[in-house]
This record gives C-alpha cells, sequence and structure tokens, in this order.
C-alpha cells in the first residue's frame, strides 16, 4: 500500500503500525539475507517502543503529521542520534552520531520512524554499492547483480518491500542510478533545496539529500518533510520556505499544462540498444501529449572529466578530518609521530576506492596541476551551466536514460574501472550546473528495470514530479515489489 | 601530465595523502591512476576557457553570515569524544607533531 494511504490508515486507527511493522519485519527477514539492504536494522521491539511514546506524545496532533507511523531507511551517511553512521567504512565502523542531520530531525518531527541505516558505496564512492566495506548489496530484480550505487541499499530496500520510503544522497547519480537499477522513483532536488547539515561530505559543491519511493506521490510527500531552508547548512537556500509538493503535483496534474521537452541525443545514442529502445518508448508516450523536440549536449567525455576532478578534488580535502584523534577508528599512537599515526589510520580506515580517489584529488590540487584541470574543470562547470541556461529558455524539462547500461553483473565493473566512471555521463550534469533531476522507471528488458531521467532547471521539482506521475499513469509503473 | 616514466609519482602521493598501497595494491592504483588522469586530459580538449570565470558554486549567492553566537550545544559533556580520544583538562591529545 502506498505510503499516502497508509498514513491516512494509520491516523484512523494508530494500532494499525504496529500490525504494518509485524509484517515489515516479517518481510525484511525473509528477503535481507539474499540482498542485504542493510548495515544497521533497529530491532523490531525498539521501534515498537518508540511507536507507542509517538502516539501517546502526540494524542492530540497525530492529524497534522505528515509521516505517522511510516517507516523510513536511512543512507548510513546521513547522521542518526544514537544510531551507528558508519558510511560503510572501516574508519567510521562504530561511530554513533551525537547529533541528527537536519533531514532526520525533519522526519521525526513528522512522525516518520528510522527503520535502518543502508548499504552504500565507502564514502558514497563508486555506483555499484560494491565499495562497501561489509558486504556489497544484491540487485533484488536479479541477485547476481548489482542494485547500483552509491545509495545501493536505499533503493533495493524500497524495491524488495522492506521499506516503504528511503533517504538516499547523490553527488553524482547517487539516487538516480540505483533508483533506474532497481525499477524505483528517486530524485536530485535542486542544490541548496535541502539541507545537507548532518550529511557525511564527499563532494560538499554537488552532494544532495534527496527522497525515493516506490510511486510518484510518496516521493512528494517525503520531498516537501525534508526541503526548506536551514540556517545550519550555509548552503541552504534562504529564500525557500516549505513547499507542499503534493499540493504543486496535483495542481498541475489536474491543469496539464503541455511542456516543451527537450530529448538529448547524445544520452540516446550512448546507450545500449534495450535501454534505448525502452526509454524511447517512454518518450513517446510524452511526445503524445507534450511538445517534444531532440537537443544536442556535446562534450559528454569531458563533462565526466571535469565532474570527476571536482569530486576527487573535494574529496581529498573533505576526508582529512578523519584522523582518528577524536572519533572514528581508534589507533595507539604512543611515542608515534604525528604523519605515522595519520598514515596508519588512514590506511587502515579508508577501503583501496576511497585511497585512490583522494590520492588523485591530491595529485590534481598540487603544485603545477591545479590550474591545468581543478579550475579548468571549474570553468567547463560554468560553461555547462550557461549551455543548459539557454537549454531551459526554449525547453521546460530535457529527458533521457538515466543509466546508459543495464544493471551489471556483481565484480564486472571492478575489471575495467573506468567503465563505472563513464556509465555515470548522463546524471553527473545535474550536480556540476545543481538542477533537479528525476529517475522514472518505465519499463523492464528480461526482468531488468530501465529508467528515464528528466531535468529541470532550479527549483523546478513540481514540474519533474508531474511528468513521472503522468508516466506513471500511462505505464502503472507504482508500488511494484520484486520477489528476490 | 602522469606517464610511465613517473615511478616516483606514486611515492609522492602517498607522502602527499599520508596514505599507503600494499605491495599488490601498487601496480594497480598506478594503471588506474593514469587511466583516469588520461580522461581528465579531456579536459584540455575544449577551447575558449581562458576567458569564462571558474564556476566554484552552483548557488552564486553571497556567504550568510550570522551572529557570532553559540546555537546548539552538541556534545557538551565530550560523549562524542568518550570512545576514542584521550583527554586531558578539556583538550583532546594527538600525536606529536613536532620532535618525534
Amino acid at each position: 500500500m502506498p505510503v499516502h494511504k497508509l498514513v491516512e490508515e494509520f491516523k484512523i486507527d494508530p494500532s494499525k503500525v504496529f500490525d504494518y511493522l509485524d509484517s515489515l519485519y516479517d518481510n525484511i527477514k525473509r528477503v535481507e539475507n539474499k540482498i542485504q539492504s542493510f548495515i544497521t536494522i533497529i530491532p523490531q521491539e525498539t521501534l515498537d517502543r518508540y511507536v507507542e511514546n509517538l502516539i501517546k506524545e502526540n494524542k492530540h496532533r497525530i492529524d497534522n503529521l505528515k509521516l505517522f507511523g511510516i517507516p523510513i531507511a536511512v543512507k548510513d551517511n546521513i547522521s542518526t542520534k544514537g544510531i551507528r553512521t558508519t558510511c560503510a567504512s572501516k574508519m567510521l565502523e562504530n561511530y554513533v552520531p551525537p547529533y541528527n542531520a537536519t533531514v532526520v530531525e525533519k522526519i521525526m518531527r513528522e512522525g516518520g520512524i528510522i527503520i535502518g541505516k543502508t548499504n552504500m558505496d565507502e564514502f558514497a564512492m563508486g555506483s555499484t554499492t560494491e565499495t562497501s566495506a561489509f558486504y556489497p548489496t544484491k540487485n533484488p530484480w536479479d541477485t547476481t547483480r548489482v542494485p547500483g550505487g552509491s545509495s545501493g541499499g536505499s533503493a533495493t530496500a524500497l524495491a524488495s518491500g522492506e521499506a516503504p520510503l528511503a533517504l538516499g544522497s547523490d553527488t553524482g547519480g547517487s539516487i538516480r542510478n540505483p533508483a533506474s537499477f532497481c525499477g524505483v522513483y528517486g530524485l536530485k532536488p535542486t542544490y541548496g533545496l535541502v539541507s545537507r547539515y548532518g550529511l557525511i561530505a564527499y563532494a560538499s559543491s554537488m552532494d544532495q539529500i534527496g527522497p525515493m519511493a516506490r510511486n510518484v506521490v510518496d516521493l512528494a510527500i517525503l520531498l516537501s518533510v525534508i526541503a526548506g531552508h536551514d540556517p545550519r547548512d550555509s548552503t541552504s537556500v534562504p529564500f525557500v520556505q516549505s513547499v507542499d509538493y503534493v499540493q504543486e503535483l496535483y495542481k498541475l496534474y489536474h491543469k496539464e499544462p503541455k511542456l516543451r521537452i527537450g530529448i538529448i541525443k547524445e544520452f540516446f545514442e550512448g546507450s545500449e540498444e534495450p535501454v534505448k529502445k525502452a526509454a524511447t518508448k517512454a518518450v513517446d508516450l510524452l511526445c503524445s501529449y507534450h511538445e517534444c523536440q531532440e537537443i544536442s549536449l556535446p562534450f559528454s567525455k569531458q563533462i565526466i572529466a571535469a565532474y570527476y576532478i571536482i569530486a576527487m578534488a573535494e574529496a581529498s580535502s573533505n576526508l582529512a578530518r578523519f584522523d582518528g584523534v577524536r572519533y572514528g577508528m581508534k589507533i595507539d599512537f604512543t611515542n608515534r609521530s604525528w604523519d605515522e599515526a595519520f598514515t596508519e589510520v588512514r590506511t587502515k580506515g579508508f577501503g583501496y576506492e576511497v585511497r585512490k580517489r583522494i590520492a588523485i584529488g591530491a595529485y590534481i590540487l598540487s603544485a603545477g596541476y591545479r590550474d591545468m584541470y581543478y579550475i579548468r574543470a571549474l570553468k567547463l562547470r560554468r560553461v555547462l551551466k550557461e549551455r543548459f541556461d539557454q537549454i531551459f529558455k526554449d525547453h521546460d524539462i530535457v529527458v533521457s536514460p538515466t543509466m546508459p547500461i543495464l544493471p551489471p553483473r556483481l565484480g564486472e565493473f571492478f575489471k575495467d574501472p573506468l567503465r563505472i566512471y563513464l556509465a555515470d555521463v548522463n546524471t553527473v550534469a545535474a550536480n556540476l550546473v545543481g538542477i533537479p533531476a528525476i529517475s522514472i522507471p518505465v519499463d523492464f528488458y528480461n526482468g531488468l528495470p530501465v529508467g528515464l531521467q528528466a531535468m529541470a532547471k532550479q527549483f523546478s521539482e513540481p514540474l519533474l514530479l508531474y511528468v513521472a506521475k503522468q508516466l506513471e499513469d500511462r505505464t502503472g509503473f507504482r508500488d511494484i515489489l520484486a520477489q528476490p | 601530465m602522469l606517464s610511465s616514466s613517473d615511478s616516483n609519482i606514486l611515492e609522492y602521493l602517498e607522502r602527499l595523502t599520508l596514505i599507503k598501497f600494499n605491495e599488490e595494491e601498487k601496480k594497480r592504483v598506478y594503471e588506474e591512476i593514469k587511466k583516469v588522469i588520461e580522461l581528465f586530459n579531456e579536459v584540455m580538449k575544449v577551447e575558449g576557457l581562458d576567458n569564462v570565470e571558474p564556476l566554484y558554486h552552483v548557488v552564486e549567492i553571497e556567504l550568510p553570515l550570522r551572529e557570532d553566537e553559540v546555537l546548539d550545544a552538541i556534545d557538551e559533556n565530550h560523549e562524542l569524544l568518550k570512545d576514542n580520544a584521550i583527554l586531558e583538562n578539556d583538550y583532546v591529545k594527538a600525536p606529536k607533531t613536532v620532535g618525534a
């Protein structure tokens, strides 16, 4: 049952929350060992007690709570007070944050329940959830394949019915990629719309937290809860107050404005055949009503290069805070120099991919290379932003496949690591220029989901929800569960 | 630019980042870094960037300032530090930086 209906049921009879938790935990018991969505699952007794309190304390205002009784799976790089937050890294294996991220605070204030912390690529560096220091998560549609990443566990928890809503984070596609590979909806909001306070940073100028769900209305509910200005995040945009995205969505949905849709030629040409076919079919559905036109976004390879340059540069600086002296991995530094102790903790605490990205980040920021790579990438970033500004003068949204490929088999990408980076070609642009982007599940090919990506100009989330809802109506892709 | 003659580059990066790669990883990471840098060289192919201002941040607003006052009192009792840190008179003890 979708979240928006569950909430109504729970409000009429709060005891139904316990029944729902029963069925949810039964399902987790059944599927979790096959897919491993979670790093930490809160025991059911703990949640039952939490819900008892929630009902007692909110007796007279249950009707106002947008997420009353709804369990939510949270990616393990989002801080949760009293709940271990590992970033899927040995470095933070036993780290328990003393505070909640703003998004978690907001969810709890609306009666939402944190059910667990989901697996991810270590420090969100990866596109398959295989770089997790603990174990890879499997795709519930085919457990020999990856679920995508880095928010892989959040996507699989949704697709296999372990949670009805989830939070992910997206630096270069980390919400949209697993949403696409697992057949769920995922939205990367406009940069600055959702507070990053309490999100453990990877590349701060591109990181955004966003909602993931099994249908569009649920996606809009969670977005409404987490969006809005937060003084504790200096990059949170001050002019955005609270918006009811469900209302905004329905306004558009009933008015049915005809949009001007741009179809990104290069992103279709670069996709493998089954993906291209499925995405084209979905685009045809949209174009039977809206006005469509092919557009061009050249320099695909250069855009990926710019993205990884900026991401790794920011990462090498951001991850310098993990020194083991105050929190995180503990080492004995008696009679040892700073360099020695620091080297040991970073070498033991970080996995291979993280260490590699820090090293490359340091390289491109080092004397002689900074202007050549980092500054040049930032210049290209402005050119790209101007190109998108131009595109959005004549188009309301632009569409492409979310991923150019179907979910690869586990381990397949490790043979050629550059291929993993290149597979991010369609998603990184939205992060470079800070615009919102959604992945909409549109079809299956041989049992594997295919997603369509739509992007719009900054703060146009309602437009993306609107086209997603139109597609959801036509494809019937709603609340579909995998049976792993 | 990284070339096959830069056999010392990995050592230099290890020193710069205070991170080590073990013997097994060394060959692999060197090859992979080389490939990534080759990809990065693609940004050189874009012409006409000389007069473009770098875009550090997509929302180009002024950094907000606020009054210098305590907003939230996280971890006043050093809860966060108690598992790991060696505390002396409310200071955190760290490894030696000089004379070690």
